[in-house]
C-alpha cells in the first residue's frame, strides 16, 4: 500500500489591527497629494507638453498647474498636521517611535536589511511598521517637510500680504539665509527627485514584502489589518510588538 | 497752497520748464508709491536749496556703469541733480579737480559736512591681499595711496548715510564671481558699515533719485527689506508686475529666440528668465527714462539686482543653476533622474536577486514549519 505523506496541519492566520482606518485614509491623502504635486511640479519646472492656444486670456494652463499645486499642497499640509496630531495625542501608542531613526530602530533596520539581502541571520517580524520601512517612511516624511518649508518660501513672495501679514517678511529673512529665491527653488526642485526615489523604494519594498512573506502587509494600508500566523499572534497578544525568528 | 499759485511760483525756476519739472515730481511720487497730494511737497522739498545735501561719490572696483546711468538722467537733468538738488562735491569721473587737489577736496568735504553728507558708493571692495612684496589687505584697489577698504571705511563712517548704487557695491558683483581672486565683497560685507542698497546692473537712476527725494522730504532713508534694499523699488518681484505675465499663466512661452512665440511677446520663462526670483521694479520704472528694460526688449531677466546673481543665476539661459558635485557638474534634472534611476535599478537588482534565490529562501521558510 502506498503511503502518502501526512497532510501538513493547516496553518491558521488571524487578522491583527495595525492602524486605524483614519490613518489609512491619511496615507492615501498623502499619496494623492504627492502625486499631484510631482506632476504639477514637473510642469511648473519645465512646461513641456501643454501650451496655451489663442490669446493669453483664453488659456490658463500654468495658472491651473500652479493652482493645483497649491491645492494639493494644502491637502498635504493638512494630512501632515493631522497625522502628527494623531500620533502625538490621539493614539494610545506613539507610533511616531516606529519611524524615528532611534538607535533601536537603526539596529533593527540593519538586521532586517542584512536578512533581506542574504536570508541569513536572526530577524524580527513586526506588528506595526518595521524599522527598515520606518526609516524609508521617515525619509519620505522629511522630504515632504522640506518641500512644505521651501514651498512656502516660494509661495509667500507672491501671496496676499494682508492675509499672510508678518509671515512675508519672516519668509524673506529665511530666504536670505538660504541664499535667495533661486537657491530655494533649486532645493525644492532637487528634493522632489529624492522624494521620487524614495517613493520607488517604498512602493517596491511594500510589494516585495507582500510577495515574499507570509504576513500580508500591503492590505494593511487599505483595511488597517495585517494577517499573521497563530504563533505570532500569540506573541503579539502578550504585548510584544515583534516576533523573533532565530537563525537555526 | 493753491495748485495754481504754486505753479506760478515755481515757474521757470529750473532749466526744465515747469511741466517737465512737475512730470518728474509725479514720476518720483509714483516710484515711491505716494499719493498725488505729495507731488507739490516733493517739488518743494527739491527746491529748498538750503537743504541740498553734500554728496561724496566713491568709485571702487567697478565699470562706472552706475555713473553712466546717473549722468543720463533727464528728469531731472544731470546738472540739476549734481548742482541744485544734491551738491555732488566729490565724484572722480565728473569733477574737474585731480591728483592732490582732489584728495584735499575729499578731506575738506568730509571735515566740513561731518555726519551730514551722503556717501554714495559704486563698486565692490577687494579685500584680498595681492601676492608679491608690499601687498597689503585690500591692495588690489588703491586710490591716492589708500586701499579701497580704508577709503570706504573713512568716508562711510563719517557720513549721515551710506548708499550703495549698483550690484557691485551692494553685493560684490561680477568681480566677486567664483573663485573671486581679489576677494571682492559688497561694501557692507567688506567694512561692516550698514548701507542702503540700490542694486541693479546698472541701478535705475529713478530709484536713487527717489531715495534722495525721500531723504529730502523726510530727513530719513526709505524703509528697506532684509537686504537693505528700499521696499518701494524692491518690494515685489519682476514676475509680479511683468507685462508678459499673462502669457506665463496661459502657458505660452518663447521656446527659442526669434520664434513665433517671441514675435507674440510670450513669456521668457523657458529662456531662463529669472523674473520669478528677482526683486526689482524694472517693469514699472523701466530704464533710460522709461524707454525699455530687458524683458520688454525680448530677453529674459538675469536677476542682476539679487545677491550672488553672478553665480546663482547662471547659466542665464537655463532656469536653474547646475548642481556641482565633486567631479561632476550637471543640470539638476540629470542628477535627479540619475537618482531615481539608481533607486529603480537598485529595486530591480534586488528583485531579480531575491527571485533567483527564492528557492533557498522559500525552503528556509518551509524548513521551519
Ligand atoms: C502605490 C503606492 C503606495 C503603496 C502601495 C504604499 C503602501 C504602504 C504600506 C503598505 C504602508 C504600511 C507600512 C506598514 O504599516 O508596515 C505604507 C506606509 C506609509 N506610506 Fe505608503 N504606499 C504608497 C505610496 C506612498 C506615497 C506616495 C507616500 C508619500 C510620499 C507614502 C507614504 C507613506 C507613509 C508616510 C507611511 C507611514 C504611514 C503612517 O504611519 O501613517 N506612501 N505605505
Ligand atoms: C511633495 C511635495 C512637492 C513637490 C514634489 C513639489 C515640486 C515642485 C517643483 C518641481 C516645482 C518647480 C520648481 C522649479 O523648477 O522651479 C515646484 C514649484 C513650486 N512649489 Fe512645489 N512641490 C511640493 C510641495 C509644495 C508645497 C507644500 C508648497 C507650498 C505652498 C509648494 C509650493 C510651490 C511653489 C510656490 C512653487 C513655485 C511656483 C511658481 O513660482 O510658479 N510646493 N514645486
Ligand atoms: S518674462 Fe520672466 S518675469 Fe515676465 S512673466 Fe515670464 S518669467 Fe515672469
Amino acid at each position: 500500500m502506498a503511503s502518502y505523506p501526512k497532510a501538513a496541519p493547516k496553518k491558521v492566520y488571524y487578522l491583527v489591527r495595525t492602524r486605524s482606518l483614519f490613518s489609512c485614509f491619511l496615507h492615501w491623502v498623502f499619496f494623492l497629494s504627492v502625486v499631484v504635486l510631482i506632476l504639477t511640479g514637473f510642469y511648473i519646472a519645465s512646461p513641456l507638453l501643454f501650451h496655451g492656444h489663442g490669446e493669453a486670456f483664453q488659456a490658463y494652463i500654468m495658472g491651473y498647474a500652479r493652482l493645483s499645486h497649491f491645492v494639493a499642497a494644502t491637502f498635504l499640509i493638512a494630512g501632515f498636521a493631522l497625522r502628527l496630531y494623531l500620533s502625538f495625542f490621539l493614539c494610545s501608542r506613539h507610533d511616531i517611535l516606529d519611524i524615528l531613526p532611534t538607535p533601536k530602530n537603526i539596529a533593527g533596520a540593519a538586521k532586517l536589511a542584512f536578512y533581506y539581502l542574504t536570508f541569513h541571520g536572526p530577524h524580527h517580524i513586526y506588528r506595526y511598521v518595521n524599522p527598515l520601512g520606518g526609516i524609508g517612511v521617515f525619509s519620505l516624511i522629511t522630504f515632504c517637510a522640506v518641500q512644505i518649508g521651501t514651498g512656502f518660501l516660494l509661495y509667500l513672495p507672491c501671496a496676499d500680504p494682508i492675509f499672510w501679514g508678518g509671515a512675508v517678511p519672516l519668509a524673506q529673512s529665511l530666504v536670505l539665509k538660504l541664499g535667495g529665491l533661486q537657491s530655494v527653488r533649486l532645493i525644492h526642485h532637487i528634493v522632489m527627485f529624492f522624494l521620487m526615489a524614495f517613493i520607488v523604494i517604498h512602493v517596491y519594498l511594500q510589494i516585495w514584502k507582500n510577495t515574499m512573506f507570509e504576513e500580508a502587509d500591503i492590505a494593511s494600508i487599505f483595511s488597517g489589518y495585517k494577517m499573521f500566523p497563530e504563533e505570532i499572534v500569540r506573541v503579539f497578544d502578550k504585548g510584544f510588538e515583534s516576533y523573533e525568528v532565530k537563525e537555526e | 497752497m493753491e495748485q495754481k499759485e504754486f505753479m506760478e511760483k515755481h515757474k521757470m525756476l529750473y532749466s526744465l520748464d515747469r511741466r517737465e519739472f512737475m512730470l518728474f515730481c509725479t514720476k518720483i511720487a509714483a516710484v515711491l508709491g505716494l499719493a498725488p497730494s505729495f507731488i507739490p511737497k516733493i517739488a518743494e522739498a527739491i527746491e529748498e536749496g538750503a537743504k541740498k545735501p553734500s554728496v561724496i561719490w566713491l568709485h571702487l572696483a567697478e565699470c562706472t556703469g552706475d555713473s553712466e546711468a546717473f549722468i543720463r538722467s533727464t528728469y531731472p537733468s544731470i546738472e540739476e541733480l549734481v548742482l541744485n538738488i544734491l551738491s555732488v562735491d566729490y565724484h572722480e569721473t565728473i569733477m574737474a579737480s585731480a591728483g592732490d587737489q582732489a584728495e584735499e577736496l575729499l578731506e575738506k568735504v568730509m571735515r566740513e559736512n561731518k555726519g551730514k553728507y551722503l556717501a554714495i558708493l559704486e563698486g565692490a571692495i577687494p579685500t584680498g591681499t595681492p601676492p608679491g612684496p608690499g601687498g597689503k589687505p585690500g591692495g588690489f584697489l588703491t586710490i591716492g595711496k589708500r586701499t579701497g577698504m580704508e577709503l570706504a571705511r573713512e568716508v562711510c563712517s563719517n557720513a549721515f548715510a551710506a548708499i550703495c548704487v549698483g550690484t557691485c557695491s551692494c553685493f560684490g558683483g561680477v568681480q566677486a564671481q567664483y573663485p573671486n581672486p581679489t576677494g571682492a565683497k559688497g561694501v557692507e560685507d567688506a567694512i561692516g558699515v550698514p548701507t542702503l542698497k540700490i542694486p541693479g546692473c546698472p541701478h535705475n537712476v529713478v530709484n536713487s533719485v527717489a531715495t534722495v527725494v525721500n531723504f529730502l522730504l523726510l530727513g530719513s532713508l526709505p524703509r528697506t527689506d532684509k537686504y537693505g534694499r528700499p521696499l518701494f523699488a524692491y518690494g515685489k518681484r519682476i514676475h509680479d508686475h511683468c507685462p508678459r505675465r499673462a502669457h506665463f499663466d496661459a502657458g505660452q512661452f518663447v521656446e527659442k529666440f526669434g520664434d513665433e512665440g517671441a514675435m507674440n511677446r510670450y513669456c521668457l520663462y523657458k529662456m531662463g528668465c529669472k523674473g520669478p526670483q528677482t526683486y526689482h521694479n524694472c517693469s514699472l520704472a523701466e530704464y533710460n527714462d522709461g524707454t525699455s528694460w530687458p524683458v520688454k526688449g525680448g530677453h529674459g531677466c538675469i536677476g542682476c539686482s539679487e545677491p550672488n546673481f553672478w553665480d546663482d543665476m547662471a547659466p542665464f539661459y537655463e532656469r536653474l543653476p547646475d548642481v556641482k558635485l565633486p567631479g561632476v557638474e550637471a543640470t539638476a534634472d540629470k542628477v535627479g533622474f540619475a537618482l531615481v534611476g539608481a533607486a529603480a535599478a537598485g529595486a530591480a537588482v534586488h528583485g531579480a536577486y531575491t527571485f533567483i534565490n527564492r528557492g533557498k529562501f522559500r525552503n528556509r521558510e518551509e524548513e521551519k514549519e
